[in-house]
C-alpha cells in the first residue's frame, strides 16, 4: 500500500433488474475467477439468512456476499490481522470493508500487527449499521437492499442506527485500492467503482465495467453527508459532556460486570495477552483482606474503573470509534458517550487522527524533543 | 482540635535521577514532609499509566512521577515517552473531570536533592489545599 496513491477515473458497475447484490457478487466472483486474488474476505449471509459474518471465500461458486446488509458483528480489521500477523500472505486476498474497519486496519499495520502487502482493500461506502439485535429483527422483513437504500436516503430507519454510525464522521473510504461508491448515484442502475491505487487499477483491468459516474454529484453527496455527520458528532459529544466527575463516572459504569467483551471486540486492542487479564492485577486473599480492613469495604470483582480508564490510556489514540465495544456490551452501557469525548480531546492534544494515513506515526511510537515543554516544568 | 490532613502521595521515581535525588535529599538531611511513598522504577518511561490510575483509584491523594531531565535519560528516550503518556493521561482525566491536578510530573536529577525536597513541599501543600481524594468515599470503584 505504500505505492503512489493516485485515483483512477470513476467507473460504473452496472446493476440489472435492480439486483445490486447480484451485480456485486458477479464482480467479486470475477476477481477470483480471473485469478486476481486467491481468496476474498467478504460479509456473507449465514445459511439461515438471519445474520451476516465475514467469510474467507476462495471458491467463486460459494460467494454469497451481502455488503449491503447494515450490520457489523465483528471487527473485520482483526480478521485481517489474524491472516497477516505472521507475515505477508502468499497469495493476494481481497478484503471488502467498511471505512471504520479500514481505519482500524491502518492502525494495526502501523503497529506492525497486520501486513497489507498482499491485501487488496476494497472499501465500500457505509450507510451505517444496526446493532446485531436490531438487525436480526429488521433483516427478515426487509431485504438488505431495501434497508441500505432507506439508510442512504436517510429515512426514519436511520434513527435506529447504532450511535457510533449516527455520529460517524468518516463513512466514505479514502484509503483503499478499490472504492465502491453508493452515495451520489442511483444505485438501482449502478454502483460507482474507482481504482485508488495502481494495485486497484490492475484488479479492475478487464473487469466488466462501464464508463460513467457523475463525479460532481458524488462529491456533493459526500460533502453533504460529512457535514451532517460532523455536526451529529459534535452535538453528541456536547450532549453527554455532563458525564464527568467521580460520582457520575461510577454511575455510568455501574452495570459493568468486568466481562471485558468491549476489549475483545475492539479492532485496535491487539495485545495477545491483555494487561487486564494478566497476573499484574492478581490479588492474594491476604491482600484483599488487608484492603478491606483499610477501606472498610470495596466492590468485587475489583478494578472496574481501572479497567475502563486504563484501557483508554492504552488504545484511545487509535480508537476509530466503530462502537463495537458498545454493541458487544451485555449490559448495554452506552460506552460511546464517554469514549467519543475522550478520543476527541486526545486527538486534539496530539494533532493525530487514527486511520487517516499510513505514514502518520502513532503518537506513542515516537516523540520529539521540543514538545510539551510545560510538562514536568511548571 | 481537628488533626491536620496528611495526604498520601505515591511516587514513581526513576532509579537514575529522581530516586538518587531523593537519596541525596536524605543524606544531606534536607527536611521535607513525610507524605510520599516512594516506588523505585528503572525509568519514568517504564511506568504504565495503569499503575498511576491504580494508585489514584485506590485512594491516593496525589501521584508523583519523577524522571531525568529531557536529554538526560539513562535509556536515552524513556522520559520523552513518559512525557507523551502524561499528556494523554492528563487529557483523559480532564475529559472525565477526575481531578488531573492530583497528578504530578517533574524532572529532578541525581544532584538536585534540594529540588526534590522543594517539590515534595509543593505537592504536599497543594494536596492539603485540595483535600482528601473523594474516591476514598466510594466502595464501588
Amino acid at each position: 500500500m505504500s505505492e503512489e496513491r493516485k485515483a483512477g477515473v470513476m467507473k460504473k458497475l452496472e446493476v440489472s433488474n435492480k439486483d445490486i447484490p447480484g451485480a456485486l457478487n458477479s464482480f467479486l466472483a470475477e476477481i477470483l475467477r480471473k485469478g486476481k486474488a486467491g481468496a476474498l474476505l467478504v460479509p456473507q449471509k449465514t445459511p439461515s439468512g438471519s445474520m451476516v459474518f465475514p467469510a474467507l471465500v476462495s471458491d467463486p461458486e460459494k460467494i454469497q456476499a451481502d455488503p449491503l446488509a447494515p450490520v457489523l458483528p465483528v471487527p473485520t480489521a482483526a480478521m485481517v490481522m489474524t491472516l497477516t500477523r505472521e507475515g505477508t500472505l502468499f497469495s493476494p486476498v481481497a478484503v471488502l470493508m467498511r471505512n471504520c474497519q479500514i481505519r482500524a486496519l491502518i492502525e494495526l499495520a502501523k503497529l506492525k500487527q497486520a501486513d497489507l502487502a498482499n491485501v487488496i482493500l476494497i472499501g465500500m461506502d457505509c450507510a451505517g449499521t444496526f446493532s446485531i439485535n436490531d438487525y436480526t429483527e429488521l433483516g427478515p422483513e426487509k431485504s438488505s437492499t431495501a434497508l441500505f437504500r432507506s439508510l442512504l436516503e436517510g429515512d426514519h430507519l436511520a434513527e435506529k442506527l447504532r450511535t457510533a454510525c449516527q455520529t460517524c464522521r468518516e463513512p466514505i473510504p479514502e484509503f483503499c485500492d478499490i472504492l465502491i461508491g453508493a452515495y451520489g448515484t442511483d444505485i438501482s442502475t449502478g454502483l460507482l467503482i474507482q481504482a485508488k491505487t495502481e494495485k486497484g487499477e490492475k484488479i479492475l483491468e478487464g473487469m466488466p465495467l462501464k464508463p460513467g459516474g457523475d463525479e460532481e454529484a458524488r462529491a456533493r453527496a459526500v460533502h453533504n453527508l460529512k457535514e451532517k455527520r460532523k455536526e451529529a458528532d459534535r452535538s453528541f459529544r456536547e450532549k453527554y459532556g455532563t458525564i464527568k466527575g467521580i460520582e457520575e463516572i461510577l454511575k455510568f459504569y455501574a452495570k459493568c460486570i468486568n466481562c471485558q467483551n468491549c476489549r475483545r471486540v475492539c479492532p485496535v486492542c491487539y495485545c495477545q495477552e491483555c494487561f487486564f487479564c494478566s497476573e499484574h492485577l492478581a490479588q492474594t486473599a491476604e491482600s484483599l483482606m488487608r484492603k478491606s480492613r483499610a477501606r472498610g469495604a470495596f466492590k468485587m470483582p475489583l478494578d472496574t474503573l481501572l479497567f475502563h480508564t486504563g484501557r483508554m490510556n492504552h488504545m484511545i489514540l487509535s480508537c476509530v470509534e466503530c462502537g463495537l465495544c458498545e454493541q458487544a456490551c451485555p449490559v448495554n452501557i452506552p460506552l460511546m458517550q464517554i469514549l467519543k469525548r475522550v478520543a476527541f480531546d486526545a486527538r486534539e492534544k496530539f494533532g493525530y487522527s487514527p486511520g487517516r494515513s499510513i505514514e502518520e506515526e502513532i503518537p506513542f511510537t515516537v516523540f520529539r524533543e521540543d514538545e510539551f515543554k510545560e510538562v514536568g516544568e511548571e | 482540635m481537628d488533626k491536620e490532613f496528611d495526604p498520601k502521595i505515591v511516587g514513581f521515581l526513576c532509579n537514575w535521577c529522581t530516586y538518587t535525588g531523593a537519596d541525596l535529599a536524605g543524606t544531606s538531611r534536607i527536611q521535607y514532609p513525610p507524605h510520599i511513598r516512594i516506588i523505585r522504577v528503572m525509568c519514568s518511561g517504564a511506568v504504565d499509566p495503569t499503575y498511576i490510575l491504580k494508585a489514584l483509584l485506590e485512594g491516593a491523594d496525589g501521584v508523583f512521577i519523577g524522571g531525568c531531565h529531557p536529554g538526560d535519560c539513562h535509556y536515552l528516550s524513556g522520559n520523552y515517552k513518559a512525557r507523551r503518556r502524561m499528556v494523554l493521561m492528563k487529557s483523559i482525566l480532564e475529559t472525565l473531570d477526575l481531578e488531573p491536578e492530583r497528578l504530578w510530573f517533574r524532572w529532578i536529577s541525581a544532584s538536585e536533592g534540594q529540588k526534590f525536597a522543594d517539590t515534595m513541599i509543593e505537592i504536599s501543600e497543594a494536596m492539603k489545599k485540595l483535600g482528601p481524594s473523594p474516591i476514598k468515599e466510594f466502595w464501588n470503584v
